[in-house]
């Protein structure tokens, strides 16, 4: 399928001997949303960076619908760009630098009067234009700096983390004002953020990206459901990380954790992995994973496993319990008010879970 | 506010600034020619040509001080912005020399610098630009020289600190957004290191419309500015009410080319802006 979004084809980036980028191949499709999900270092604002023109690769190739852009100068590019700080000039008005792009373009003045209206009025700022970036709050400026970004059309849009400096409650609202605008406007976004939850809610495609590489490319629930490797599963947060060794084979294959405590295997995604001998790595959501106490029945969950209660966090919906092993190993999961009193640090509980939602991990490391 | 905290300052103002200054211009009014009213010195005043004409040779100096200030201070100013912190210090410090070396002991060396037998006009003879020894010293052209080299730290010092405040994502957003790297400068950077830009002429007007001792040391009869004017009249007619009028005569000018400059530009909006 021929691409007309954006194709990073194995672009490097490096700074003296150190590695930011290494080989990144990237693929955005016209109209998607494409998330880059990473830890700081992890070389995600560098790839949007290169993708607007204001770094320039060491190495490999940057295509936009079709075209070679790799040494396109950024003025010429015609992408939109959302700072993480917004970057808007405190020295014009809100209207003013909407309407900017639009005169640099050399737009007339009427026509760039009623299409920068125009997007004010898609932020929903309108009456607001006038003020000047130090008079507007937080979530406002945002808006503004988004308005900016999309008045002059362009082919793609860059957003670097732009709702770090936001409170959650705006944070949230802005998420639903961006996802409204992609849909509405159709646009192109590659999105830099390293809030795993923002990611999950805004993206249609979600890369997790790793020292300069991408460690997996999928959608929100595939990421989420099933991570391929224990960075991922780990960086997307609650989830249990378990290790152990393989034994036995077959039906009466076990992951041992330690002495005598054994996870069984039987019906596990085990992608060839599963050989007597050899290190697991198991992943499972604490929210899969039920507390209870040592007489209730665990009925369906094949795993049960019994360790002592260590910490217990109130969530609102439910207390988040960790739970030490006979291993060693720590593993949180959840119990829901109705189940009764919360279990107490030092208490011995069950842990359990079905094997379908524990995922073998990749063996990294 | 401790009012306290300002006392020491605000007393040794009065005390050393403010009340010997009023009473000197009190006593222009005051004593003038016997009979002709308040403002006989100022009439005086206004009716000497040579001293009208020593008022505007101090304007045409300081103006052209000021061009030539602030068409080499920019630059400066902004190789030194673009420099790391770290290695400006150096460079820096090479600009603030004329602030902490002895004014006289510079004057002097650009006596000899650009005397008949310095080594500008050796240069100029010897590539054959010139034939006979330029006139350099005790001209308008020395005077600015000397203006210059006082007034460059004091441009370069508000304009490099204005420039450092510029977030310069601001001029890599203009570009994204489509401008090119000169049309991002002219729209971004330029007008926002304005303020710096205009704090320092204001500085350097002030400092060299007031100077005495670079025109006296280095100006020849023709920079008969107002300060050599001031001196001569009381020295030789020892007649401080008329040099006191001269002087107030001096501070409305000045204030006259700040209003201007504030009605033109906007010194107030520049200074209170809080970015």
């Amino acid at each position: 399928m021929k691409n007309d979004g954006l194709e990073f084809v194995g672009v490097t980036k490096s700074y003296g001997d150190q590695q930011v980028l290494n080989s990144l191949h990237l693929k955005v499709q016209r109209g998607e949303f494409l998330t880059l999900l990473g830890p700081s270092g992890s070389g995600k604002t560098t790839t949007l960076m290169i993708a607007a023109g204001l770094t320039e690769p060491s190495g490999g190739h940057v295509t936009l619908q079709g075209r070679d852009i790799t040494h396109v100068p950024p003025h010429k590019r015609n992408i939109g760009v959302v700072f993480q700080n917004y970057a808007l000039f405190p020295h014009r008005t809100a209207l003013e630098n909407i309407a900017y792009p639009l005169k640099v373009r050399g737009i007339s003045r009427e026509a760039m009067r009623r299409q920068a209206e125009e997007a004010l009025g898609l932020v929903q700022l309108k009456g607001l234009g006038g003020r000047y970036p130090r008079e507007l709050s937080g979530g406002q400026q945002q808006r503004v700096a988004l308005a900016r970004a999309l008045v002059f059309e362009p082919s793609l849009v860059l957003m670097d983390e732009p709702l770090g400096a936001l409170d959650k409650k705006l944070r949230l609202e802005m998420q639903i004002e961006i996802k409204r605008l992609h849909e509405e406007l159709a646009l192109t976004i590659l999105y830099v953020t390293h809030d795993q939850e923002e990611a999950l809610a805004m993206s249609d495609s979600i890369a997790v990206m790793r020292d300069g590489g991408i460690e997996q490319l999928d959608t929100p629930t595939v990421i989420y459901e099933h991570p391929k490797t224990e960075f991922v599963a780990t960086f997307l947060g609650d989830t249990n990380i378990l290790r152990g060794v393989v034994a036995g084979e077959g039906p009466t294959a076990q992951m041992m954790l330690g002495d005598g405590e054994g996870l069984p295997m039987v019906g596990i995604e085990s992608h060839g992995l599963l050989k007597a001998g050899s290190a697991a790595t198991a992943a499972v959501h604490c929210y899969k994973v039920l507390i209870s106490s040592l007489d209730a029945p665990t009925s369906g969950r094949a795993i049960v496993v019994t360790g002592v209660v260590e910490e217990t966090i109130y969530r609102g919906m439910w207390w988040l319990i960790g739970i030490r092993l006979a291993s060693g190993q720590t593993i949180r999961g959840i119990r829901g008010e109705e189940q009764g009193a919360v279990p107490r640090a030092g208490e011995r509980v069950v842990a359990s879970w079905t094997v379908g939602d524990m995922k073998l991990l990749g063996m990294r490391d | 506010m401790r009012i306290g905290m300002i006392l020491p300052s605000v007393l040794l103002l009065v005390l050393v600034i403010y009340i010997p200054l009023a009473l000197l211009l009190l006593r222009s009014f005051t004593e003038g020619t016997d009979g002709a009213g308040l403002l006989s010195n100022y009439r005086d005043l206004l009716a000497s040509e040579p001293i009208l004409r020593s008022y505007l040779t101090s304007l045409r100096l300081a103006f052209a001080t000021v061009v030539f200030v602030t068409l080499l201070g920019y630059p400066l100013a902004y190789w030194l912005a673009e420099m790391r912190a770290r290695f400006s210090a150096g460079p820096m410090l090479l600009v603030t020399v004329p602030f902490w070396t002895s004014l006289t002991v510079s004057i002097f060396a650009f006596q000899l610098v650009l005397g008949r037998d310095g080594p500008i006009n050796r240069f100029l003879l010897a590539t054959g630009i010139v034939e006979e020894p330029a006139k350099l010293l005790f001209t308008s052209f020395s005077v600015v020289v000397g203006f210059v080299y006082i007034g460059l730290p004091l441009m370069v010092l508000p304009l490099y600190a204005a420039m450092r405040n510029i977030d310069r994502s601001l001029c890599l957003a203009a570009e994204s957004l489509g401008a090119t790297p000169s049309q991002a400068f002219r729209s971004v950077f330029l007008p926002l290191s304005l303020p710096g830009a205009v704090a320092g002429m204001t500085l350097v007007f002030i400092t060299t419309v007031g100077y005495f001792i670079v025109p006296q040391l280095l100006g020849g009869k023709r920079e008969n500015i107002k300060n050599k004017y001031i001196l001569w009249t009381v020295r030789t007619g020892n007649d401080v009410p008329f040099a006191a009028a001269q002087t107030l005569g001096l501070l409305l000018v000045v204030v006259v080319v700040l209003a201007a400059v504030d009605r033109l530009v906007g010194l107030k909006r520049f200074w209170s802006r809080d970015i």
